[in-house]
């Protein structure tokens, strides 16, 4: 057996490609919303970001669920970096509340010299908010049971409350979208919408990421990829949505309750 | 004084040892246990945490549909509905999410609202 | 450890074991981990169960005689390979040193390194 247990990785196009299509993303985003033209540009780069990340992904649960590349150490690796990328993600919506923060603690008088700003009707937070904090909640909770089946190897049960994890977090997206739907404010209202919509629609972005990260495990969960001692893939999306509900927690109790 | 040193040197190995054992060692520190643990969770999550979610979900949907109070009475105010630049897609004056009910343009709602 | 604890109480089920024939059936237990696993990893897990937590001679070892006629072997799979000596117990840090094909090294403190290739089976 090789005398090394980590994985050194066989010559690959999609990083190379992805930092590209990196770049074209900001690019194209950058005009789309500095320039007249229309669309197409974004909706094409990012529809080819999706295509690289899916093949390069596709690659990685080759090399780990079919080759068994993924040794302890590279799982530990992984782990270490699954956990800098979250944390990335940590500071990303940092500076969002820092803006939230900045603007409402002491409201400018050009807004009123309150918060929420002047003409600003903010949203119930008993209403639905309160109901999608309980979703995601819930979500965690069916997220960790079925972590557990997965641990003692039973995985219809694992796989059951996997669907309930991925439903939940689709019941959470509708919900959210109903409420921007009725919102009396939009991202043009003032800087109580900036920062409203920024900070929510960046977490429902994330939102929508971590419920594809859960559905894609339960594919994998459904064709055998997992062992009740090897599932990384599963772990690491528990711990992103784990961070999305703990964003929320925030983003309720900061920006829909006390900024009410 | 050899475990000892695995820790100073190979921290790599010993760290992923230390994980790995804390992940699994977590879960199956024996069948019973495990399985007694992950039906703990489950008897939460299908006759608390579900049933909880249906309850609240009535709740909100029964306040949600009662009537709503219309919505406040337009004022310029020079703060609100910024347009210093077009949004990037369609005639560029509404926002992604536009409610013509609620949300009024620069110069007014644009369907007066019938509740 | 928690392999070995993971695998018995796979095994202590006995409709698991009747099952090791019919894989791609539809079964609410997930396939037994050691199965499961396939390549590098499979060796790394079959290594450890039977006995041998460092396959990858990765943990500090305890020097031999060290002479220049018998120096310490180290395994590689590569032509060199880095090492690392702690020439006192007490020391607070280590020398390195680059170990190639055939050229047993000295370290300052007097202990020989040599590197032994090993093939990858």
């Amino acid at each position: 057996m090789p005398k090394i247990p980590f994985h050194l990785v066989s010559r690959s196009p999609w990083p190379i490609l992805a930092s590209f299509q990196v770049f074209n993303m900001v690019y194209s985003t950058a005009k789309l919303f500095n320039s007249s033209s229309s669309s197409y540009i974004f909706l094409t780069n990012f529809c080819l970001m999706t295509l690289i990340s899916w093949n390069w992904w596709r690659d990685i649960v080759r090399e780990s669920t079919y080759e068994g590349s993924h040794t302890k150490e590279v799982i530990t690796g992984l782990k270490l970096g699954m956990m800098l990328f979250i944390t990335s993600e940590v500071f990303f919506f940092l500076s969002f509340f820092w803006a939230f923060f900045h603007c409402s603690l002491s409201p400018d008088i050009f807004i009123g010299q309150m918060w929420p700003c002047k003409g600003i009707k903010s949203f119930n937070p008993m209403g639905i908010p309160l109901m999608n904090t309980l979703i995601l909640l819930s979500s965690g909770v069916t997220l960790t049971a079925a972590h557990h089946f997965l641990m003692t190897g039973k995985k219809m049960k694992c796989n059951n409350l996997l669907i309930c994890t991925v439903m939940l977090g689709v019941y959470f997206t509708i919900l959210q979208y109903i409420e921007y739907k009725e919102a009396s404010f939009t991202i043009a209202d003032s800087i109580y919408g900036s920062t409203f919509f920024m900070a929510t629609g960046f977490h429902g972005i994330h939102v929508l990421i971590g419920t594809i990260f859960l559905f894609i495990c339960l594919v994998r969960s459904k064709t055998n990829h997992f062992s009740s001692y090897h599932h990384f893939g599963f772990e690491a999306a528990a711990w992103y949505w784990h961070f999305v509900d703990v964003v929320w927690l925030f983003l309720y109790i900061f920006i829909y309750w006390l900024g009410k | 004084m050899a475990t000892l040193a695995k820790k100073i040197v190979s921290p790599v190995a010993s760290g992923a040892r230390l994980m790995s054992t804390g992940g699994g060692g977590a879960s199956a520190t024996a069948g019973k246990h495990a399985e007694a643990h992950a039906k703990m969770w489950a008897n939460i999550s299908y006759f608390l945490v579900l049933p909880g979610v249906a309850i609240a979900s009535f709740i909100t949907f029964k306040n949600e549909s009662a009537h709503h109070e219309p919505p406040p009475e337009f004022v310029p105010y020079e703060h609100m509905r910024i347009r210093k630049k077009n949004f990037p897609f369609g005639d560029g004056k509404r926002s992604f999410f536009h409610n013509p009910e609620t949300n009024p343009l620069p110069d007014g709602y644009e369907v007066e609202p019938h509740h | 450890m928690a392999l070995q604890r993971v695998l018995c109480s796979v095994s202590r089920r006995s409709f698991s074991t009747a099952r090791l024939g019919g894989l791609f059936k539809a079964s609410d237990n997930l396939p037994n981990p050691l199965e499961h696993a396939s390549g590098l990893e499979r060796k790394q897990l079959l290594a450890e169960l039977q006995g041998n937590e460092d396959p990858f001679d990765m943990n500090i070892q305890k020097r031999g005689v060290c002479t220049k006629e018998k120096p310490h072997v180290v395994y590689s799979s590569f032509h060199e390979r880095l090492v690392g000596c702690i020439c006192e117990e007490d020391s607070e840090n280590v020398v390195w040193m680059w170990l190639r094909q055939s050229e047993p090294k000295r370290c300052a403190c007097g202990y020989w390194f040599k590197l032994q290739k090993v093939e990858d089976h």
